[in-house]
């Protein structure tokens, strides 16, 4: 027990310590080294901490009222007791391969004169912590406000954190040992990367089939999650989720009976097969991960040698711009944690959305509400030139959503941490530092134009539109993406994480990645005060209102265009490798 | 003979935290047609040295200049000049040896003709030509080497800066490398390399340095070195005795041969 406290020491600074790199925390070679308060670090924990637990007794509160309402009051616990295992079960198979897989310290540990079955424990909890942090904090702070609301008996309070503790453990445990399982035993998995990248496709497909199913069943929710707190008891989608899931169905009991000596049994049972399902994991992972890891290739797979003929064609001369923009490309569809983080959620998402939209638009057509068709009104909408009176909404609508996708797409923000130790070779290359900032962005801003092209030209066609809508539609979003396109790379200019471990860590844990995927929602806010700010003072006028929309977004983006240009031309001298 | 100054380094300082200067105002000139040798244990600065010179590092004090090109007002121009190998290999893991190599080669304009065949030339000089169809991270330590050395020597610089460049090559790989530094010193261009193998510095160069903590000890021939302690002693001994009185701790640990 000694040696794994001893362990777990750095394990944890290494996690720790690469979330701080991440946020620009830790010290870097710089001209000169600036040295960031422990207070600094701590402050900016806190307010992601307390972000999210926000949100979490926000949504809290909303779905008690409606608990109270309908008096369902049990609903909420049995969401949260299959919710949270189901985030595990995905993010653990994202988190648990670079975690237990990737990282190059296993190597460094394995050398020490420590039994493997504390490295194994150690490497086990440094992938679970990480795992459990976001489920908790959406759930946690909740379920503390329902119980809150609904005046729980003190022992439900007590029982929150074994609750979580119990409904968490257990999955993680079945997904570490199926990955290891297929790590050990499967010819496929071998490649470590091709099976990340094959595991995270299919955990993001998936959560987006789970998220149009539930968005299926719970079409007329007024808040998401409605229907679990609706009259007439416990829907039998959860019922039959936690038939699935022992752990959380002893766990529910826990919550549920805490007034009764019976929370006692609920929660002895928990323990028991929580205590189980580790010993499990510690037994095989001690049979399974050391053999599994070290059975690794890094993806040698045959390849044909190439003939001479091949190699002068492999060899085909191109432009400086096209070979640094060639390499990116590649790096990004070779290496999972960028494919998954970048490519794949900047297309996905988008599908996604529209995925939700159109089962929604098709069962309300089918539900036909007040003999109402909200594709035909829409249609009738654009067609009759009714949508001109409401530009500034289409406007406002199309930089939202524009913003909102585009701050899902990582690939500008870490168009700079990406390089890692690469960028000395971008230092060493006589090509001027604006060709390669160009080159280095334009991956992500052709997918984010392909996408809006593809989007706008759906919408026109969808809707049989003019093309001016059309046009309206494509430069407006179009704007709005660069503008938070360009911010997140801005930020990584300014913030850069180079001296990543694992890659994950480039596109996930940067300031960029921070300030694209949060600060959008900022923006939103701001976009639509001022929108209605302008309608306001302009008497109500849509096409002034529109275009102070449109002009908003162009000087913010001719604004942050020119920081990036200027930045650029003394990003060299700014960071020393 | 008038030699021409390949790469000056006037009065080159360098410090990580404003405190400790890891390169302590160094004046330096390297010849053309010379193979200069970058001796000093570790910590000494040497890579930081080979790092300023090539731009990956700005200066805090002083100018470094290749063939007249200033690392710091023309860039471009000095980079064009010279190929640099680093100390570790690892890098471009997901391209193929032979994506890799055409990068290079577009990068540096190199024509159609001559990218041909100097990767014939030099992979087969280094035994690399059966595995450029396969991703870099499944290549040997040696073998990334191999890679790295045929893609600086690509565009055929004037300047060559190695940095412990025989680390992981096989006996073979190695005596290629040294052939091609001498053949390339013959032709009247330049090498520069930081090496701890003090057999190699004593066969290969034909000058060199030896830097200790930032600070420049020695320059010049092997026979110098020799005349200046009046003795006929290996490199090594040389070496340690120099380093030695400068009073550099813990020196004897790193250089134990």
């Amino acid at each position: 027990m000694k040696q794994y406290f001893i362990l777990m020491r750095p394990l944890l600074s290494e996690m720790i310590g690469s979330f701080n790199r991440g946020f620009g925390l830790g010290s870097r070679k710089r001209k000169k080294t600036k040295t960031v308060s422990r207070g600094t670090s701590i402050a900016l924990y806190l307010f992601i901490v307390l972000l999210l637990s926000f949100y979490s007794v926000m949504y809290g509160i909303g779905i008690t009222q409606a608990a109270i309402k309908t008096g369902n009051l049990d609903g909420f616990i049995h969401m949260a007791a299959v919710g949270a295992p189901i985030l595990i079960l995905l993010f653990g198979i994202l988190q648990a391969i670079p975690t237990l897989y990737h990282e190059s310290s296993l190597e460094i540990l394995l050398v020490l004169p420590v039994k493997p079955s504390v490295i194994i424990a150690g490497k086990m909890t440094q992938a679970f912590i990480p795992v459990t942090l976001f489920p908790t904090l959406a759930f946690l702070p909740a379920l503390i406000t329902h119980g809150v609301m609904t005046a729980r008996p003190w022992p439900y309070f007590v029982q929150l954190v074994p609750f979580m503790f119990f409904i968490m453990l257990a999955p993680f445990a079945l997904i570490t040992i199926l990955v290891m399982v297929l790590m050990r035993y499967t010819k496929f998995a071998r490649d470590k990367d091709r099976f990340q990248m094959v595991t995270s496709v299919l955990a993001i497909l998936i959560a987006i089939v789970f998220s149009v199913v539930i968005n299926m069943k719970n079409m007329s929710d007024q808040i998401p999650g409605y229907s679990v707190v609706a009259p007439g008891g416990i829907p039998p989608f959860l019922q039959g989720a936690l038939r699935f899931l022992p752990s959380s169905a002893f766990g529910v009991g826990m919550l549920v009976r805490a007034g009764s000596w019976q929370t006692l049994l609920y929660g002895s049972a928990a323990l028991a097969l929580n205590a189980a399902a580790l010993a499990l994991l510690l037994l095989l992972a001690n049979k399974l991960y050391l053999p599994g890891v070290l059975g690794l290739k890094a993806g040698a797979r045959r390849h044909r040698e190439l003939s001479p003929e091949q190699q002068v064609r492999a060899l085909t001369p191109r432009s400086a711009y096209r070979a640094i923009v060639s390499k990116e490309w590649k790096l990004l569809l070779r290496t999972p944690a960028f494919f998954t983080q970048t490519i794949l959620g900047a297309t996905l998402f988008p599908a996604m959305m529209i995925g939700i939209l159109a089962v929604t638009l098709v069962n309300l057509e089918k539900s036909a509400l007040e003999g109402a068709s909200l594709i035909a009104m829409a249609r009738s909408w654009v067609a009759s030139g009714l949508w001109e009176k409401f530009s500034w909404l289409l406007v406002l609508i199309v930089s939202g959503l524009a913003a909102f996708f585009s701050g899902t797409n990582m690939m500008s923000a870490s168009s700079l941490s990406r390089q890692g130790s690469l960028f000395a070779y971008s230092k060493l290359m006589p090509v001027p530092i604006r060709t390669q900032v160009l080159a280095w962005l334009t991956p992500g801003m052709t997918t984010m134009t392909l996408i809006w092209l593809i989007l706008t030209l759906g919408l026109t066609v969808f809707l049989s539109a003019s093309w001016f809508f059309g046009l309206i539609v494509f430069f407006t979003a179009w704007l709005n993406a660069y503008l938070v396109q360009m911010t997140g790379f801005y930020t990584d200019m300014v913030f850069p994480l180079l001296d990543w471990t694992n890659e994950i860590q480039a596109v996930k844990n940067t300031k960029g990645a921070l300030v694209t995927s949060l600060g959008m929602f900022a923006y939103l806010g701001l976009l639509t005060g001022f929108s209605f700010l302008v309608l306001r003072l302009s008497g109500g006028r849509s096409a002034v209102t529109a275009v102070s929309i449109f002009l908003f977004a162009l000087i913010f983006s001719i604004w942050i265009s020119f920081l990036v240009v200027k930045r650029a031309g003394r990003l060299f001298r700014a960071i020393d490798i | 003979m008038k030699w021409q100054k390949m790469i000056q380094l006037k009065n080159v300082s360098k410090s990580y935290d404003g405190i400790h200067k890891a390169v302590d105002n160094l004046t330096l000139d390297i010849r053309d047609g010379e193979i200069f040798g970058f001796l000093g244990p570790n910590g000494a600065g040497k890579t930081t040295t080979l790092k300023l010179i090539t731009g990956l590092l700005s200066l805090d004090q002083g100018s470094i200049t290749v063939n007249g090109h200033d690392i710091e007002q023309d860039p471009l121009e000095a980079k064009r000049l010279f190929a640099f190998v680093p100390d570790n290999p690892d890098t471009f893991l997901r391209l193929k040896g032979i994506e890799y190599l055409r990068f290079i080669a577009d990068i540096y304009g190199v024509d159609k003709k001559d990218r041909e065949e100097r990767v014939r030339d030099l992979t087969r000089r280094f035994g690399i030509q059966d595995v450029l169809n396969q991703m870099i991270r499944t290549y040997s330590h040696g073998m990334k080497q191999k890679l790295i050395l045929t893609g600086a020597l690509l565009h055929d610089p004037e300047t060559w800066l190695l940095d412990e460049p025989m680390t992981g090559l096989d006996p073979a790989s190695s005596f290629q490398l040294k052939q091609l530094m001498r053949e390339h010193a013959d032709a009247g261009k330049t090498v520069l390399f930081s090496t701890h193998v003090l057999e190699v510095a004593e066969r290969v160069c034909d000058r060199l340095s030896v830097i200790d903590r930032g600070k420049l000890l020695f320059v010049g021939t092997m026979s110098e070195l020799k005349e200046r302690y009046a003795e006929d002693s290996s490199l090594e001994s040389l070496f340690l005795r120099l380093v030695n009185d400068s009073g550099s701790e813990g020196m004897t640990e790193s250089f134990s041969l």
